[in-house]
């Protein structure tokens, strides 16, 4: 398990709404098989939740971001405010995120407020943000197996 | 069911709204069981005539999603108890989107409603004159109630 450059020209490609080079790379590699891009997206979320929240954040910021994102995307299905809530903050405070939750609700919320999250960043500044996230997974990945 | 019974439920919301948290605790531990029935149903048309005051009939999610997130925001520990689901849903429930009445248990509705009809009189500084106005309303509705439900 190794998260690639398509991995992370993937999750580029969804954050910036380019969904045909999304579906392409999908069928190329198959994303949907494997932990590889749900571990890049999740390291990604934190390294961006750290990167939206000032160093002095408190839980008042995270409950107001999470209600802006919960209206800017009304017409989509909706967003849980309370995982949504709970994962920031377990990405803020470096805990593991603990609410019982299924797995498609918990990708789809990280995903959700994932756009939003990077959604002031340039290209520029999204690239750099993903590829320190494919560093950082894959560190995890091979401290993982180390162990 | 006494005017006695809605007269301390009535005190024991009052005080909430006030800030009297110490009275309060106090009063709200010694109702008995009348009495607590009592302050479920002040407590719901107090909640209900603000909210409705405060939202109209059937208000756009946003203004409801917008409003519990300043509340829940304002009173960060509280946030950590009271979900932000449970908040709207007590909202939505009493401004006309009948298909979340009941919901919640009781517990959970009662403790929502507790705090967004707290959150409703602070938003902009109610004064003390119109928290009594409101439970003024809410007991003569929660008296209403009562006879209407002893006279069946």
């Amino acid at each position: 398990m190794t998260i690639s450059s398509h991995h992370v020209a993937a999750l580029h490609a969804a954050l910036t709404d380019d969904a045909d080079a999304f579906d392409r790379i999908d069928r190329e590699i198959g994303l949907g098989e494997g932990r590889d891009f749900p571990a890049l997206l999740t390291m990604a979320f934190i390294t961006a939740s750290h990167l939206r929240f000032a160093s002095d954040w408190s839980t008042a910021d995270v409950i107001k971001f999470v209600s802006q994102v919960r209206i800017r995307d009304g017409d989509r299905a909706p967003v849980s405010p309370t995982l949504a809530e709970q994962m920031i903050l377990s990405a803020l405070r470096d805990t593991p995120f603990s609410v019982p939750a299924e797995a498609t609700a918990t990708a789809y919320t990280q995903f959700i407020l994932m756009r939003r999250l990077v959604s002031d960043l340039g290209d520029e500044r999204l690239s750099l943000l993903l590829a320190q996230a494919q560093d950082s997974a894959n560190q995890w990945i091979a401290e993982q197996a180390s162990i | 069911m006494t005017n006695t019974d809605v007269d301390s439920a009535v005190a024991v919301l009052r005080a909430f709204l006030t800030r009297d948290f110490s009275t309060y605790q106090s009063l709200r531990e010694g109702l008995d069981a009348s009495q607590r029935q009592a302050f479920a149903v002040v407590l719901a048309a107090a909640f209900t005539s603000a909210a409705t005051r405060r939202f109209g009939e059937k208000p756009p999610a946003a203004d409801v999603i917008e409003f519990v997130a300043e509340a829940r925001a304002s009173y960060p520990t509280a946030a950590g108890i009271l979900s932000a689901e449970d908040a709207e849903t007590v909202i939505r429930a009493s401004t006309g989107d009948d298909d979340l009445i009941g919901a919640l248990d009781g517990r959970r509705s009662g403790a929502a409603q507790t705090a967004m009809l707290f959150a409703l009189t602070r938003e902009n500084g109610a004064p003390a004159a119109a928290i009594d106005a409101l439970l003024a309303e809410a007991a003569a509705q929660a008296e209403d109630y009562f006879q209407r439900r002893a006279g069946r």
